[in-house]
């Protein structure tokens, strides 16, 4: 059953990834990113890691994406301002070889038993507990690292307007 | 013994309070003498440390060792006299940019210091991040915007390689901590192709921060559009931080894969030497020149990893850190020059030995240096390169790096032409104020003392990498 779902959950992720890519229009791409973040969070929910799916959901298809919305409706292009859409042939040949080097290794039959999943009824305590212990520095540094976006936005922008 | 990272509390500390002096409106100089106290203090500290190469901290997120020693000590002594540069040549300095500054230094010296690849790529965004914003320091010149638009897309792609390769190493080995990696590298059972992928995405990533050559697009535009003592940081600290990186993940952790990843780095290596040099050839703007030289730079460098083959011969990475240093302080130096006088091109320096004399004269020195003439450190530290290499029976890329280094010969003696044998085109003599007379100084008084003696800096490397293996 999650096997069904899982595959008919990655080929729909694959359309919208594709379609982020493909749309001309940047409301269409954002849209496709909507929908392929949404799917993302059903990945989450097979693997029940529920309270991930929640965050993904709240945090990249709700928040992350209004920004996205938000910027290309204040740039407000017109279908003049928009590139058309060209491949070259090396990128492609380049990409098509990336991409089958990928598949190749991912056909490997050799077992991945390292990982194993955190699969506990109450996974966010367990996600709490390993921030605060295993992660801590990580998780403290993470948030130095947003106060120097923020300032640097911030700098930024004073400077527009002196 | 706990407090080994007390150094870089203190640069953080100092860091947010340059922030506050802003809030506080406090005078323009508190935030540079606050700053340069910093690093003073962080430098006695740092020098007052034992290394303890088998101690880690947060379970295993850092280590802090020989490698984590050295670069750091380079680290903060670049940025003092970056300090001082900036003081001297960017009028007015905006209080942030020293907080900018501290906590690129910050982010550097932690990437050199992490065993886990969570904080690598925290660190490797925490000084990006610091320098998108420096380089963009004049909004006004479309240059900077332009450099520092291209540099943070390039960026953020190679933070997605990163990513990828780290989730792939992930995927196989259960962990991000270095030593479980290797410990998976080594097992009996063999490994798993993810991993090759992992580790040739985190290659590509990294190979994008030393500017090695098919990575390096993003290199000239960025150092020509940023003013040019953000340049002389770009091409001194990051490259310390990022070949620190480097050093830790292939020549510890990713060691027993040598096989693997020895053509890759051979390839990246010559492709990165002659495309620097032969691409330097054609520069007008020495900014420009001095980018490619750097990319160059990033070449020989390499040659290090490639002909360090086990630990029982140290003598390329004695070389490699050797070579790191001395490149630091001639490059230094060479932008140092461009930032106090403001020339960029040229035609700017036609006649410039007339006019400033003593300028010239070390302006040649760092490019004699750069070139690798004799009486200057610049020579020893390829000499050392160079022979390390041919003890381990690389000839074809000794050869190979030689004739590089004659073509470079080439371009920066155009400099000296331009400053010696042609007409002067006017202008007054150019004054230049004390911070960076000293900064100029102390990288003469280096680039001279390190070619006649280099026994007290291969000492302190030799001490610091005690144990590193």
């Amino acid at each position: 059953m999650s096997q069904i779902l899982f595959y008919v959950v990655a080929l729909l992720s694959l359309g919208c990834a594709l379609s982020v890519i493909l749309q001309r229009n940047p409301v269409y791409s954002a849209l496709s990113l909507v929908g392929f973040l949404f799917l993302q969070a059903v990945y989450f929910v097979i693997l029940r890691a529920y309270f991930l799916a929640v965050v993904q959901v709240l945090i990249y298809a709700g928040a992350i994406m209004v920004l996205f919305v938000y910027v290309v409706m204040v740039m407000n292009l017109s279908s003049d301002d928009l590139p058309r859409l060209h491949f070259k042939p090396v990128s492609i040949f380049l990409g098509g070889l990336f991409a089958s080097i990928l598949f190749y290794l991912f056909q490997s039959d050799k077992p991945i038993t390292r990982i194993q999943a955190l699969v506990v009824e109450n996974n966010i305590t367990e996600i709490a507990k390993l921030l605060f212990s295993e992660y801590v520095l990580a998780f403290e540094y993470i948030s130095f690292l947003l106060v120097v976006a923020m300032v640097g936005v911030v700098v930024l922008n004073q400077r527009t307007q002196s | 013994m706990s407090m080994i990272y007390l150094p870089l509390i203190v640069i953080a500390a100092c860091a947010f309070g340059i922030l506050l002096c802003e809030g506080w409106r406090l005078q323009k100089n508190v935030s540079f003498f606050l700053g340069l106290l910093a690093l003073i203090a962080s430098l006695a500290l740092l020098l007052n440390q034992e290394i303890q190469p088998h101690l880690t901290f947060f379970s295993h997120s850092l280590k802090l060792d020989g490698i984590w020693y050295v670069s750091t000590f380079f680290l903060i002594i670049i940025s003092i006299f970056i300090f001082l540069l900036s003081h001297a040549s960017l009028k007015p300095t905006k209080k942030e940019y020293f907080f900018f500054v501290l906590i690129a230094l910050l982010g550097m010296s932690l990437i050199s210091a992490s065993n886990h690849l969570l904080m690598i790529f925290l660190s490797l965004e925490l000084f990006s991040l610091c320098l998108y914003v420096l380089v963009t320091y004049n909004v006004s010149d479309v240059r900077a915007n332009e450099a520092a638009m291209k540099y943070f897309i390039l960026g953020a792609f190679a933070a997605g390689f990163f990513v990828f390769g780290t989730a792939l190493i992930y995927a196989v080995s259960g962990s991000f901590v270095l030593s479980d990696i290797g410990e998976v590298i080594l097992a009996p059972s063999g490994y798993h192709p993810y991993l090759l992928m992992g580790v040739s995405l985190l290659f590509v990533s990294l190979a994008f921060k030393v500017a090695a050559v098919p990575f390096h697009m993003w290199v000239p535009d960025a150092y020509e559009g940023a003013p040019s003592v953000v340049t002389s940081f770009m091409a001194t600290a990051v490259k310390i931080a990022a070949f620190s990186v480097l050093f830790r993940l292939f020549l510890t952790c990713f060691l027993p894969l040598k096989t693997y990843w020895h053509t890759s780095f051979f390839v990246l290596c010559i492709a990165t030497m002659v495309v620097g040099n032969v691409a330097a050839l054609m520069q007008e703007n020495l900014k420009r020149m001095l980018a490619y030289s750097a990319i160059a730079h990033s070449g020989y460098l390499l040659i290090a990893f490639i002909s360090f083959q086990n630990i029982s011969d140290l003598a390329p990475l004695h070389a490699f850190w050797f070579y790191l240093a001395v490149y630091s302080v001639m490059n230094l130096g060479a932008f140092g020059v461009l930032a106090a006088t403001g020339y960029e091109t040229l035609k700017d320096f036609q006649g410039f030995g007339y006019r400033s004399a003593v300028l010239a004269l070390l302006f040649s020195v760092f490019l004699m240096s750069l070139a690798g003439i004799p009486p200057t450190a610049g020579f020893l530290s390829k000499f050392y390169l160079f022979s390390a290499a041919i003890a381990s029976k690389q000839y074809i890329l000794v050869v190979i790096a030689l004739i590089n280094a004659f073509i470079s010969v080439y371009y920066y003696l155009k400099v000296l032409i331009a400053m010696y044998m042609s007409e002067s085109i006017g202008g007054e003599k150019v004054s230049i104020s004390l911070p960076a007379q000293v900064t100029l100084g102390v990288m003469f008084a280096l680039t001279i003392y390190l070619g006649l003696q280099p026994g007290i800096l291969n000492d302190f490397i030799q001490n610091a990498m005690r144990g590193v293996f």
